[in-house]
Order: structure tokens, then C-alpha cells, then sequence
């Protein structure tokens, strides 16, 4: 057949669709109000677990504010995919979530901006007064202003007392086992070298073939190799070298390649049992949760260490002499120069981030929303409920919470109910100001965690604790070179530090594929923006 | 129209050829054997390994050193899944796109398949070659995102059903089927005075049966196992189908983020909801085995 | 003259009316399936052209086609300075191609093993086991793969009660390729057998009864009558799977692979996927990928076909 006959009528079938295509409507910025006038308000966030709306909670802010609500939630696996798919088709809620410690953010972060997909906040936040405290006490909030405009809300990880710069991963320990080997020190407190004693003891008692399914040692797989803590100078790929005055790749430098060293030693000695070359996440906490690993190194917050504490209790129901204070106990772990080693990090890891084509009535009820949310008759709502059904309040302020609203479970728990002003102060915080005061935080390992905190506070004022973190100038924004290398560079990197430790390429291979490829040329750009001189 | 014709169908479809009934059983015969039992077996132990694990406890779990039969035993996992919500909302959910799904792909697939088995017609050959361009060439996500949106199937169940009406492989499957059947059918049936759409219901419907259910079931497992679709346009959580809601279970939220909901899933857990998911197709699929494996015999015998 | 003219032209349309009412039945029921295909695959194709810009959502596709036109950039850009491109390329055509030979292989071998046995009642029970495995999801294979494979998994339990030392199966590069090939046989051998002891059960018993006579052994007579007399059917799945082939198992890989073996088994499909979603300034490298892809696709099928149509098969275009 005529091959132009076939082609033709192909071809008029394919721009007579892409014409259809042609007229695509323009989101209006029209509010959408509902029948009794409330304002329709859309909102995706990670946390919403499968809250819907409908419990009394969420009505009383709906009607004290005039709005409807409709939540939706990301699934964890899949929220890339979920907000790519939602920016590129220009189909976002009203207000999203995005992780902001994911590689590409701050790039796509700066093109939302400048592309109309994300609506700035109002640059002068004092009619709402908590919101503004929140973000006036946002380390590196200038570096998320772009032109000045502040792009999305922050959504604060910890703004209980004592404020802190640093990320609290670290390890939790058998102190049990410790003891009972003879390694354990006074107030979990370890030197170098008593912690590499403890160490190695771990080894021979749990894994003396080398082949049993218990071992010393597991970080969390995203974590490894937690040592390197101890030796290197910034948690990420651009160190500066003062002396060169100049960045360099941070993981060819001598610090980082020491620490790296040494996780390689602990993986051969099988210290490191834990296949951290390909794991799923949680695999290693699973297995300390059930006896089989002696250290764990974690990202200790409040929620993940009670949910430890808890599956440990599970697990020893039928050890009579068990005591989970010191089955997950916090170590606090001095490195070869002395001093305690903790990452920086900001106060924050994700963003609430406004749809471009929201009107200012709304971004405006929204803000109100959550500055009350943020208040103390919000907070009460929250994480009380309400007042006169869940709780009575005497005129001390003591709290007497009422059976109906809070009835005791069969494991002599409080039974959490779906509270919709709880999960509507996800948007801006993660709840850690409240966590003494909510019924279902458990008291002892709030105390622990607490106690941790004060305790690494004290030794940071003292000049004892070492804070490592990366130059602001080149985290974020200001520079928005995280991104655009950052990304690429840092993961490949890891992959190749895991190769080393587990054998697959020898010091060689790993110290040309970290100085170079990619990076001379990066680290160039990023020297030539930042003003240094190659 | 008088009279049908029936073709013969072979008795059992599966007797061994080529070897009498009164030979005794050779060397040869127990190597198969042994080879097809390994492979059976194979086949079964992973079932098996994850139902000794939905029925064993955690704590053993983790602390046997070797988990072969069920240690510890306890229904918790069970009873977890059963009482979790989000199961039986996302079974719904599944058992509707199941039924209407499998319907509708089913209806639209065959009588296009029909029709593009029948030789020269007008337009046959448009629209053959514009089918076969999109088997190759697809516009992407994005503008795919842009039709569903517009066409006001964002968010709702029909997003799961509508986009998959015909599916080009299974509708080339019936037109080689269809194509097959002797044409004297056809003929005969002009000859009665038939016009095109009684000849399709009343000569090759009934007689292809066999290879509509073949057919209907390789739809119907693609919508008991659909989750693409769903993760992509499906924000209502009461809209998720079930496979989206296991495997938002059994990855759970990692660590490195802090979440004020920290939820992690036992591995028994894990298993226990799989087995919520296969055990209703591992029911029903002995029935139905039967049933298709004939409608192949008798399209690969016209084949 | 001009009157033989009109009235051809005359008659062209009225013969074309007539063909058109003749085939009035068959056009009805093409209709709902062409309208299906214009809407879900032909209005969405001018997406194709988000290879050629790079992309600004509140544009859309036309506005960054007309004001952000970058031409073949994104393919350069894929081409020359992407490493792992062409490593994810060469795992695809080693992944696919090894698939189709292997379930090739194992499904013919499946199908002689239940056809030659003997014990009928094992047969129909082996049969129905072996098959089920298909319909089940990767989402679910994932999580007994791993149950079974991770390093607490029963395999290595086993291993280790027998004296040896734990591998890590799902860490080793060769072990995971290995594991990707075996898990699709384990899960499609038994159900792609089907269309073939369907096809032999076809086969006219007579030709075995004269082989019998001539004193044929089994072997003989399987690679002389039973192989032969699935040939059609296995050159027409043949000629269906290689166009496949650049496509090599998305949802299985995608639901068993770690960021660690992306080296072994990174295919186009997955490499798209991480592009489109995950590299949130240019989805047009994926796009431009993923017409890569369907050019070669089409190609590979054409070719393809047109060798089946010279050694006398049906083809399928």
C-alpha cells in the first residue's frame, strides 16, 4: 500500500487531537466556596494519615473559621512521584508538603517561585503573631527568602525548650547487656576508647562465629556509615579547606576517609552485621527491637524512640527481670578528639507550600487557621480536645481528662482518636512543644529524651560537643547550588562509600570516583560563585 | 438461521501423545516426575514460608534460627488486618473496579476485536494502522495528567475503570481468534440473510466463549492487581484500591524523616495482609482453571 | 468527455456510499473503540513535544514549547553527558532479551515436562499450581522475594544450618540479576506453557502412532513432531515479545530494586520513571527518553515481523 496513504490520515488524526489540546482553560483564582458559605480549603500533607475530616474536632475549627477542609495524604514511597505529577499538571491542592532535604528541592523550590507554581507569604506575618514566632525563629530562614518573599511555611521540628541546632542522631544501646559484659560506663557516657572496648565485646558475645544473625552494631540504612561522625568535618559533599581557602569534596578528605576506614574494619569483623549494602528501611531497627543487635544508630525523635522502647517491651514480655530503660538506653559517645559529635541541621526538613493561584482571602484564613492552631486554645484543642467533653480545666490550669474522651485501652493506654486540629497543626509544626502534655506521649522516654537534649545542650555550651554542618552559603538557596550538584554528586557518593566498606571497589577506585567525574568541574563552579579562587 | 455448527472439541485435552496406556512407567517417566514435584514445590514454598510467618509471633520471628514451620503461634496479624479499616475500604473499592472494570474492558476489547477480524471494510485498515501507532508512541504523563483532570476524572473511581476500555494486546489476541473461525460461518450465516451484528452475537459469541473467559480473566486479575492509576489520581483515601494499600504498608515512613506518626509494620503483618490479598484469587482460581484452559485448547487448535 | 467524467466522479461517491453502508454494522462497532483511542492515547500524544522545550508547569506544554524551545538539547544532554544512560541501555537489552530467551525456553520445557507425564491426577494438580504465581503483583512477589532472600530470610537460615556461611542475595549485583530472571520464570513459566500444551494437545495423534511404528523414541519423537507442531505459535509469541523488549519488566523491577544495584539492573522503564518524577525541573528528559524508546520499539517489531513474513508466518502488522 502507498506508504503516504497510511501516513496522512495518521497524521490529520494527530493535529486535529493536538488541536483540541490547544485550548486549555487557565486556572482562575476563583474561591470556591460551599453552600453555607464555608471557604473550600484543600490541603495534602505526609502526616494526615487517613484523617478525612468529619470528627468533631475538625468541625469546631470549620465553623469557628468558615472554612471546609479536605485533607488528602501523601504515601511515603510515593510522594515524589505525587507531587511532580501534581506541579507538572498543574493540579495542586492548596496547600502541599514537600520535603525539603530532598536533593533537587531548593532548585525546584526557586523555579516554583519564579514560575508561578507556589504563592508567597505575606512578607509582614505580625497579625499572626505564632506564625511569625515560628518562622522568626527558623535557623537559615533568610536562605528560603527569595527576593526577600518567603516561598512556603517551614514546618518546625522542635520548638520545645532547649532550642537546638543539631540533629539528634545517635545510638541506642543494650545498657543491659553492657552491663552484664562488664563495658557499661557511668551515665552511658563513653569515651573513644572505652566505646571501641565496648564494641568489640559486643562482637565477640554476639556474633563469635561471625556468622550468627545477631551483631554488634546497625545504623539506620540511610545513616551509614554512622563513624564517619567522628572524623569528618561537614555531613555533606563541599567541605572548606581553610587552609586551601577553598571547597573540596568532602569525601576525600582525610577525616572522612579515617571514619570510613573504620566502618570498613567493623564490616569485615562483622561488627556490622547488619547488611547495610541493601537493605530496606527499618530492617535494622526491627532487629534491634528483637535482641539481635547491640548498638543501633537512629534518628532519635521522640516518636521513633517510643515506638523502640514499645516494640522492646513486646518483645521481653516474657523476661521477667527486663527493663527497657536499659535495653534503649541513649549512648553519648566521645569521639578520638574528646569532644561529642552531632550533625547541624536546620530546624526543619519539610515545607508548607501555597498554591500559586490561591487568593489572598484564602492564604489569609489559612494563616488564621494556624496562628490559633499555634495558640494556647489551640494547642488544648488539639491535644486535648474539647473542653468540657474531653477535659476540664481547673483554675490553676490543671487538666483533668474525662473518661469519655479519653478511654483506657486493653494495654492500659489511652486510646488516640482522630483529631483533626491535631493533624491540622502538622501544617505548621511536628508537635514536639506539646509532647509532655499529650496523653499519649509516653512519660519515661520523654524524660530520656529530654534529659538527652539538656545534657548535649549543656555539653555544646561547653565547648564540648562538636557541631558539624555545612556553610550556609552553600546549603541553600542563597547559593542554589545544593541542587543543582548537590543531588547527583551526594548520592553517588554514598553508593560508592557503601561499595567501599563492603568490599566491592578497593581505596583506588573509591577515591578517583569521589575526585572525579563530576566533581572537579562542580567543585570549580562552586568555588567560582562563592567568590574563591580555584 | 437453522443450523448451527459445532466443531468437535477434543475430549481430554491433555492426554499424553505418543505413548500407549500399557507401557509400565520408565526411568524416564519418573525423572519428569521428580522434575515437575521440584518445581511444584518451589512453586508452593514461598506461600508457605509467608504464611509461617503471619502465623508465628514477632519475637519469634526475629529470634528462631530457622522459622520452617509455624513457631509461637498466634492470630494477631490476622486480626489486625481484618480490623484495619483502609483493608476493607481498598477491597471495595478493588471488587467494584473488578466487576464493572472487567465488564466494561471486556465488551469494548471483544467487539473491536471482532470487528477488526472481519476482511475488508471500510476504514478497516485506518483503523488498524491507528491502533498499532499507539502501541509504540505515547504523549507522556503530563498531558495525560491535563485529559483526566479535564475530562473530570481526577479524584474519583471512574479514573481506575474508563482509561482502560480496550487493551491493544488482549484485542489483537480476539481479532487472531476471531480470524480463525472457518469463514464458512460467516458465509453461511450472509447466506441466511444475516447483517454483521447478528452474525457476531448469534454464530461467534457462543462459540467463543471459552476464549472470553480467558480473556475476561486476564482482566479481571489486571484489576484485582491495579495500583498505578490509583497512586497517581486518587487523593480520597476512602478511593485507594487495595494493592495501593498494601504497598503503602509495607513500606512505611522512613526514619530519616521525623514524624510525629511513626508507624513501622511487622513483617507478620506484612504477610498476613498479602495473604488478605491472594487469598480470594487462590479460591476461586482452581474453578475457573478449568474453564480457560479449554477456551485456549480450542483457540490454539483453530490457531 | 466531461459528462464520463462527472459521471465517474459521481459514481466514486456513490460507490464509496454504498461501501459504507454495507460495512454500517462493522464502522458502528469500531466507533466507541475509535473514539477511545483519540481521546486516552491521540489528544495526549502531542506530549511528545515536551521533549523538545524545557518545561514550565504554569506554561503548560504549549507555552514552553513556543517560548521555551530547546530543540534536540535534551537528548544531547542524555546522549553525551549521561553515563549512566547507556549503562541503563545496555542492562535493558541484556535484561530483555535474556527474559524473552529464557521464558522462551522455560515455558516450551515446561510444557513437554506436563505433557509427557504420566500420572494424570498430578498433572491436573501440578498444572493449576504452576500457573497460579501469574496473577499475582509484583507488589506481592516483592514482599515474599524478600521474606525469603533478605538476610533473615529462611534461605539463608538454611544455608547457615547446613554448615555454610549467609550471602547476601539481594546485595549481590550477579545474584540480583540471577534473582530477576528466576522470579519471572517462577512467576509467568507455568501460564505462558499453557498456550503451548494447548497446541500440542492439537497435535494429530496419528503422526505418533506412524512414529511409533517406525520405532521412534521419545526423544525423537518429541523433537520431531511435538516442537515442530508448536512452531507457529511460538514464532507469533516471539514476534509479541521482542516488542516488548526495551520494556523488560517495569513493575517487577521497579518493585524489588535498591538504589545499590541500579548498576545491574536500571532499566530504561525505571530510569524514565526517576527522570520524570524525581527530577522535578525537566521532565522533558524523560520524555525525550521515553520517544527514544518507542522509536527503537517500533523499529524492533517492524523488522521484526517482516523477518516472520519472510520465513512464512503470519505476521501481526
Amino acid at each position: 500500500m502507498n506508504p503516504l496513504k497510511k501516513i496522512i490520515p495518521l497524521a490529520c488524526l494527530i493535529l486535529s487531537a493536538a488541536s483540541l489540546m490547544c485550548c486549555q482553560k487557565n486556572n482562575a483564582g476563583n474561591d470556591a466556596y460551599t453552600e453555607d458559605g464555608k471557604l473550600k480549603i484543600s490541603m495534602r500533607n505526609l502526616y494526615f494519615e487517613s484523617w478525612a475530616g468529619g470528627d468533631v474536632y475538625t468541625d469546631t475549627i470549620q465553623d469557628k473559621f468558615k472554612v471546609s477542609i479536605t485533607p488528602s495524604t501523601y504515601s511515603y514511597n510515593d510522594w515524589t512521584s505525587q507531587v511532580s505529577a501534581a506541579v507538572n499538571a498543574g493540579n495542586l491542592t492548596d496547600v502541599f508538603q514537600f520535603n525539603v532535604t530532598q536533593f533537587n528541592f531548593a532548585n525546584s523550590y526557586k523555579f516554583w517561585a519564579e514560575g508561578q507554581v507556589t504563592k508567597a507569604l505575606p512578607d509582614d506575618l505580625s497579625a499572626w503573631p505564632n506564625v511569625k514566632s515560628l518562622v522568626d525563629n527558623t535557623t537559615d530562614i533568610d536562605s528560603l527568602k527569595i527576593d526577600g518573599h518567603l516561598y512556603g511555611l517551614p514546618i518546625a521540628k522542635n520548638i520545645a525548650e532547649p532550642k537546638v541546632n543539631y540533629s539528634p542522631f545517635t545510638y541506642v544501646y543494650r545498657r543491659d547487656w553492657a552491663k552484664t559484659w562488664g563495658v557499661y560506663q557511668d551515665n552511658d557516657v563513653y569515651t573513644w576508647d572505652q566505646f571501641t572496648k565496648l564494641v568489640a565485646t559486643f562482637n565477640t558475645k554476639l556474633n563469635p562465629t561471625g556468622n550468627a544473625d545477631k551483631y554488634a552494631m546497625a545504623d539506620v540504612e540511610w545513616g551509614f556509615p554512622s563513624l564517619t561522625n567522628f572524623y569528618k568535618q561537614v555531613p555533606h559533599c563541599f567541605a572548606f579547606d581553610e587552609t586551601a581557602k577553598k571547597y573540596v569534596g568532602n569525601f576525600a578528605t582525610d577525616g572522612y576517609v579515617q571514619g570510613m576506614d573504620l566502618a570498613k574494619k567493623y564490616v569485615d569483623s562483622k561488627v556490622y552485621g547488619y547488611d547495610q549494602y541493601n537493605a530496606t528501611e527499618g530492617g535494622a531497627r526491627k532487629a534491634y527491637e528483637s535482641n539481635k543487635c547491640g548498638i543501633f544508630y537512629e534518628n532519635l525523635s521522640l516518636s521513633n524512640y517510643q515506638a523502640i522502647r514499645a516494640a522492646l517491651s513486646t518483645a521481653n514480655t516474657l523476661d521477667a527481670n527486663f527493663q527497657v530503660d536499659d535495653a534503649a538506653a541513649i549512648m553519648k559517645v566521645k569521639g578520638p578528639d574528646g569532644k561529642y559529635a552531632l550533625e547541624g541541621t536546620d530546624n526543619w526538613f519539610s515545607m508548607s507550600l501555597f498554591n500559586y493561584d490561591i487568593s489572598d482571602t484564602k492564604m489569609k484564613k489559612i494563616l488564621d487557621l494556624l496562628d490559633y492552631l499555634l495558640g494556647e486554645e489551640g494547642t488544648k484543642l488539639a491535644v486535648y480536645g474539647k473542653a468540657g467533653y474531653d477535659y476540664t480545666e481547673d483554675s490553676d490550669g490543671g487538666i483533668t481528662l474525662s473518661d469519655n474522651g479519653w478511654p483506657i485501652g486493653d494495654d492500659g493506654k489511652y486510646v488516640a482518636k482522630t483529631n483533626g486540629a491535631k493533624y491540622l497543626r502538622y501544617v505548621a509544626t511536628l508537635g514536639s512543644d506539646y509532647a509532655l502534655k499529650d496523653p499519649l506521649t509516653d512519660k519515661a522516654a520523654y524524660a530520656v529524651v529530654s534529659s538527652w537534649d539538656k545534657e548535649m545542650s549543656d555539653a555544646a555550651a561547653a565547648s564540648t560537643l562538636r557541631v558539624f554542618k555545612e556553610k550556609a552559603e552553600v546549603m541553600w538557596l542563597s547559593t542554589n547550588l545544593k541542587d543543582t550538584y548537590e543531588g547527583a554528586l551526594l548520592e553517588n557518593a554514598n553508593d560508592e562509600v557503601i561499595r567501599y566498606c563492603y568490599g566491592k571497589d578497593d581505596k583506588t577506585t573509591y577515591l578517583s570516583s569521589v575526585t572525579g567525574g563530576q566533581w572537579p568541574g562542580v567543585l570549580a563552579e562552586v568555588n567560582k560563585k562563592l567568590g574563591y579562587t580555584i | 438461521m437453522e443450523k448451527k455448527e459445532r466443531h468437535c472439541l477434543p475430549k481430554l485435552p491433555l492426554r499424553p501423545h505418543g505413548t500407549s496406556n500399557n507401557q509400565r512407567f520408565g526411568g524416564l517417566d519418573i525423572f519428569i516426575f521428580i522434575i515437575l514435584l521440584l518445581y511444584v514445590i518451589a512453586v508452593i514454598f514461598p506461600f508457605y514460608n509467608a504464611f509461617v510467618i503471619s502465623i508465628s509471633s514477632e519475637s519469634a520471628y526475629y529470634n528462631s534460627d530457622l522459622l520452617l514451620w509455624p513457631q509461637d503461634i498466634t492470630f494477631e496479624a490476622y486480626q489486625s488486618v481484618f480490623t484495619n479499616s483502609a483493608m476493607w475500604k481498598g477491597l471495595g473499592i478493588t471488587m467494584v473496579l473488578l466487576i464493572f472494570g472487567t465488564a466494561y474492558q471486556l465488551f469494548f476489547t471483544v467487539i473491536t476485536g471482532y470487528a477488526m477480524s472481519r476482511e475488508k471494510w471500510f476504514g478497516k485498515n485506518f483503523v488498524m494502522n491507528m491502533i498499532l501507532v499507539t502501541m509504540f508512541f505515547g504523549g507522556g504523563l503530563v498531558p495525560y495528567y491535563y485529559l483526566i483532570k479535564d475530562l473530570g476524572l481526577y479524584n474519583t473511581i471512574w479514573v481506575m475503570i474508563i482509561p482502560g476500555a480496550i487493551d491493544t494486546f488482549n484485542m489483537l489476541l480476539m481479532r487472531n481468534y476471531f480470524a480463525s473461525l472457518p469463514k464458512e460461518l460467516e458465509e453461511s450465516a450472509r447466506i441466511d440473510g444475516a447483517n454483521d451484528v447478528q452474525i457476531f452475537v448469534k454464530v461467534y459469541l457462543p462459540l467463543s466463549l471459552p476464549m472470553l473467559a480467558t480473556v475476561g480473566l486476564f482482566f479481571a486479575v489486571g484489576n484485582w492487581n491495579s495500583w498505578y492509576n490509583g497512586m497517581l489520581f486518587v487523593e480520597n483515601s476512602d478511593l485507594k484500591p487495595l494493592q495501593l494499600v498494601l504497598r503503602e504498608m509495607i513500606a512505611s515512613i522512613s526514619s530519616s524523616v521525623e514524624s510525629p506518626t511513626s508507624k513501622t509494620y511487622s513483617e507478620g503483618l506484612v504477610m498476613a495482609s498479602i495473604f488478605f490479598t491472594i487469598v480470594p484469587m487462590m479460591c476461586f482460581y482452581p474453578f475457573l482453571q478449568k474453564f480457560f484452559v479449554k477456551g485456549i485448547v480450542v483457540g490454539a487448535i483453530k490457531g | 468527455m466531461e459528462l464520463t467524467t462527472i459521471a465517474q466522479r459521481q459514481s466514486k461517491w456513490h460507490n464509496l456510499g454504498k461501501q459504507i453502508n454495507k460495512s454500517r454494522f462493522l464502522i458502528a462497532m469500531i466507533i466507541p473503540a475509535v473514539v477511545f483511542y483519540f481521546i486516552f492515547c491521540y489528544i495526549p500524544m502531542y506530549g511528545v513535544l515536551m521533549a523538545f522545550t524545557k518545561y514550565y508547569p504554569k506554561l503548560g506544554i504549549w507555552g514552553s514549547l513556543t517560548q521555551h524551545f530547546v530543540g534536540f538539547d535534551n537528548f544531547s544532554l542524555i546522549f553525551n553527558s549521561d553515563p549512566t544512560f547507556l549503562n541503563v541501555l545496555r542492562n535493558t537489552v541484556l535484561i530483555g532479551f535474556g527474559k524473552i530467551i529464557i521464558s522462551f525456553v522455560s515455558s516450551i520445557v515446561v510444557a513437554l515436562l506436563i505433557n509427557d507425564l504420566r500420572m494424570r491426577r498430578f498433572k491436573k494438580t501440578a498444572q493449576i499450581i504452576v500457573t497460579f504465581p501469574h496473577f499475582l503483583s509484583w507488589v506481592v512477589l516483592a514482599g515474599f522475594i524478600n521474606a525469603l532472600f533478605s538476610r533473615t530470610g529462611v534461605i539463608d537460615d538454611i544455608i547457615v544450618a547446613l554448615g555454610g556461611n549467609r550471602i547476601n542475595f539481594l546485595s549481590n549485583g550477579n545474584f540480583f540479576l540471577a534473582l530477576i530472571f528466576s522470579s519471572d520464570v517462577w512467576k509467568e513459566a507455568g501460564w505462558s506453557s499453557i498456550i503451548y500444551l494447548a497446541t500440542m494437545a492439537g497435535i494429530s495423534p496419528e503422526l505418533y502412532e506412524a512414529a511409533d511404528i517406525d520405532g521412534a523414541t521419545r526423544f525423537q519423537k518429541t523433537w520431531h513432531i511435538t516442537l515442530p507442531g508448536i512452531k507457529p505459535t511460538a514464532v507469533l509469541l516471539l514476534i509479541l515479545s521482542v516488542g516488548g523488549i526495551l520494556s523488560a519488566g517495569f513493575d517487577q523491577i521497579f518493585n524489588l530494586y535498591n538504589p545499590l544495584v541500579y548498576d545491574n539492573v536500571d532499566i530504561l522503564d525505571t530510569y524514565i520513571y526517576r527522570q520524570t518524577f524525581q527530577e522535578m525541573i525537566n521532565p522533558g528528559i524523560g520524555t525525550a527518553i521515553g520517544l527514544f524508546k518507542s522509536l527503537v520499539s517500533f523499529v524492533l517489531v517492524v523488522v521484526v515481523d517482516r523477518v516472520a513474513k519472510l520465513c512464512g508466518e503470519r505476521g501481526i502488522i
